[in-house]
């Protein structure tokens, strides 16, 4: 007894009961959940497993990346929406950071009226709610766009209309693999000099344009191999039909509604955290190398945003996390995200609520954790050294 | 054990009501006959916005033909159709909310399928209206037939039958089509009356509703076809055997009023002085139809009283009074319809 209580005075012993505890806690309450879960759904009669992702589909989605019909299977439609989400998310963060950045860059400018506009955009973007916003992207761009009848023509190969703007459709022939591998090819090219122009310029001190020529490489390169194998691409001209126009690629009114609001708020957010991380940069570098003469170009490019980095970063990945997640309001105005899918049609159809949300869940969890760790690596590359 | 003063028990029960809509939680609903009058409150859902079916009106109060069911029902259970409350459903929680237990009835018009009714926890009762969907278009499109539509556009919603309704329709007659599907009718309706669809589809009782809605009603019509055969059925939480027979007889009593000629204004001259054995049964006269269903013996008779028989309900919400739509298919059987009621024999 003596002993115990020896035992129970000690600090680390008492901790590690106490942490015990709590797991022993946890998995009991979730044992508890699970066992309530199991035995009213038994008494329900509701039908639980997974085996449904097999069955047919038998509903259509607007904006397909690959094949899909109505006689797809459910697990082919949550495949395509998920796709669907991702890239609306990912070109959304690269506009909303592009767009984010000249924000931060006007507020810390000289210029008042540059100044005044970005608090202007910030202020009003980011007080009003998005799912509002997007309302009011989406019904003014159906305003404004004209009627399928009246549609923009653009050469009579491009059309815009209220479907939304409509393109040729490249129709890739049988060789057409090759200038993909071309493609494949320069990246890398393009990826070893700008290493090597990096190494060499750490070494010697010497810059070298390795953007330019990089890009270059990348254009050039499978331009060259098309044009020497008579460019086995054709392109599938729309046609106006009986009520829309068929062949072609539409960018439907929905993404672009969604890409838009999406972009506009959140890029007044990421012009706040940028504009945080340029101010903690002290001003005594920027003189610095002023005073070594460097261009205004090269201050920002090469010592101010290097180190603003450093605190950018950790924000901005909870930003890019929230813009993510925020794509699920995509479901109010008809863009076919993977919430869309899921809550909707699949939902009602299969009547597998727990689930789907447990699909939910995971599936924004992955695209949440995939981002948080590109975020990590990133920033561990742009760490700036220390002892 | 307590967190900031909470048990834990209800800090966890709670979070995960709200996660999976509290299928986790919800206790075995054995007698919900008990657990209504007890509450003294019968809760119903309903999906209100829809002109005719549930709608806020003047005063604020919702009414309509599907809040006049739920009236029915807690007139027949409770003596008092005044003593319900009405819980927003969307599709596809209204699912949800009634494996959950949390709602006694859905009135709202939701159609009775296979895939809804089998290992969803959830029954349906009787059909109260016989709808199928149709076609909205506009006129200068020139259209006549939804066979003419190869390579139009819809506006739809999604959680209802009406995707893979289109999307059958389609099949049959080897067409394509593109469609758009919005999470809200409000949503869908706009977008197509912006333009963006050549298409809206819905069930036919609604088309006639949302055209009124449109900018210019006189510039859409409604197409012919009917794609699917739609009937609208009140649902009950699975496994309540008594509760389910309550709510089917008090719908049935309804309509076995219109056919005897028993309305809301007649109906204590009739109970006084009818020496009809049938209308004595249902008016709880003579028999012990009440008894045996765990209510008064005038249930039916105060289910009637408070909403009328369903010929009135129909006429006040979406008949003459209310939307002007036809009866169709939704006259008695005497008269040519499909409605009929299993005899109270």
């Amino acid at each position: 007894m003596e002993n115990l209580l020896s035992l129970w005075r000690k600090g680390s012993v008492r901790s590690l009961i106490y942490q015990w505890g709590l797991v022993v806690a946890i998995l009991l309450a979730l044992f508890w959940v699970f066992d309530t879960a199991s035995t009213n759904l038994d008494r329900l009669g509701i039908n639980t497993g997974f085996g449904f992702l097999d069955d047919e589909a038998g509903f259509q989605i607007s904006q397909t990346l690959f094949p899909y019909s109505a006689q797809s299977t459910y697990i082919d439609a949550i495949l395509v929406t998920f796709t669907n989400t991702i890239v609306l998310s990912v070109i959304a963060i690269f506009l909303a950071t592009f767009l984010g950045f000249f924000i931060a860059i006007s507020r810390l400018s000289d210029n008042l009226l540059l100044r005044k506009i970005g608090s202007f955009y910030v202020e009003m973007f980011r007080n009003i709610p998005l799912l509002l916003q997007l309302f009011f992207w989406y019904f003014a761009a159906l305003k404004l766009l004209p009627a399928k009848r009246e549609s923009i023509n653009l050469f009579d190969v491009a059309f815009l209309n209220i479907e939304g703007f409509v393109v040729p459709a490249p129709v890739f022939e049988d060789d057409a693999n090759s200038i993909l591998w071309a493609v494949v090819i320069s990246l890398a090219l393009a990826v070893g000099i700008w290493r090597w122009a990096k190494n060499r310029q750490i070494r010697t001190g010497e810059p070298f344009p390795s953007f330019f020529v990089g890009l270059g490489l990348v254009v050039l390169i499978p331009l060259i191999v098309a044009w020497l194998q008579d460019f086995p691409i054709s392109w599938e001209i729309p046609k106006f039909g009986r009520f829309n126009f068929e062949g072609g690629i539409a960018l439907q009114p929905e993404f672009t509604a969604m890409l838009f609001g999406l972009t506009l708020y959140n890029a007044a957010f990421i012009g706040e955290i940028i504009r945080a991380g340029i101010l903690s940069v002290h001003k005594g570098q920027r003189e610095a190398a002023n005073s070594i003469g460097f261009t205004q170009m090269q201050i920002y490019s090469q010592i101010v945003v290097p180190q603003a980095m450093r605190l950018i970063i950790p924000p901005l990945t909870n930003q890019y996390l929230n813009l993510t997640k925020s794509t699920a309001l995509a479901a109010a105005l008809g863009y076919p995200d993977f919430f869309w899918a899921l809550s909707g049609a699949i939902s009602s159809q299969t009547g597998q609520v727990l689930e789907l949300q447990a699909i939910t869940l995971f599936g924004y969890l992955g695209i949440s954790l995939f981002i948080a760790a590109i975020m990590a690596i990133y920033s561990r590359a742009t760490r700036i050294p220390e002892k | 054990m307590n967190i900031f003063g909470f048990k834990i028990k209800h800090v966890l029960t709670a979070s995960l009501a709200v996660l999976s809509f509290g299928i986790v939680t919800s206790n075995a609903q054995a007698d919900r006959l008990a657990d209504v009058k007890k509450a003294g409150i019968l809760h119903c859902g309903v999906v209100p916005g829809v002109p005719g079916y549930a709608f806020p009106n003047k005063e604020g109060k919702m009414v309509g033909f599907d809040v006049d069911l739920c009236r029915a029902i807690a007139a027949a259970v409770l003596g008092d159709a005044n003593k319900i409350r009405t819980t927003k459903m969307k599709l596809p929680v209204a699912f949800n909310a009634m494996k959950a237990g949390t709602v006694d009835v859905v009135t709202h018009r939701f159609t009775w399928t296979f895939g809804r009714d089998v290992g969803q926890g959830l029954d349906f009762t009787r059909v109260m209206v016989f709808d199928g969907q149709g076609f909205m278009v506009r006129k200068k499109l020139g259209v006549k037939s939804g066979k003419e539509l190869n390579g139009a556009t819809f506006c739809l919603t999604t959680g209802a039958t009406t995707e893979s309704n289109v999307s059958d329709f389609f099949r049959t007659h080897g067409m394509k089509f593109k469609q758009v599907t919005f999470g809200s009718m409000g949503e869908a309706q706009k977008a197509y009356d912006q333009g963006r669809c050549d298409v809206f589809v819905t069930d036919k009782f609604g088309l006639g509703a949302r055209r009124l809605a449109m900018t210019n009603p006189g510039d859409h019509i409604i197409l012919p076809e009917t794609i699917s055969n739609e009937p609208i059925s009140p649902m009950v939480p699975h496994g309540d055997q008594v509760w389910r027979d309550i709510v089917v007889w008090t719908l049935n009593s309804l309509i076995t009023a219109e056919e005897y000629g028993i309305t809301s204004k007649n109906i204590d001259k009739m109970r006084s002085s009818s020496t009809n054995p049938f209308i004595q049964r249902v008016l709880g006269k003579t028999g012990k139809f009440g008894g045996k269903i765990g209510l008064g013996k005038d249930w039916a008779y105060r289910a009637i009283k408070a909403v009328g028989n369903y010929g009135e309900i129909w006429e006040n919400h979406l008949g003459k009074h209310g939307l002007g739509m036809p009866r169709g298919k939704n006259e008695l059987y005497t008269n040519g319809g499909l409605l009929i009621s299993p005899p109270f024999r």
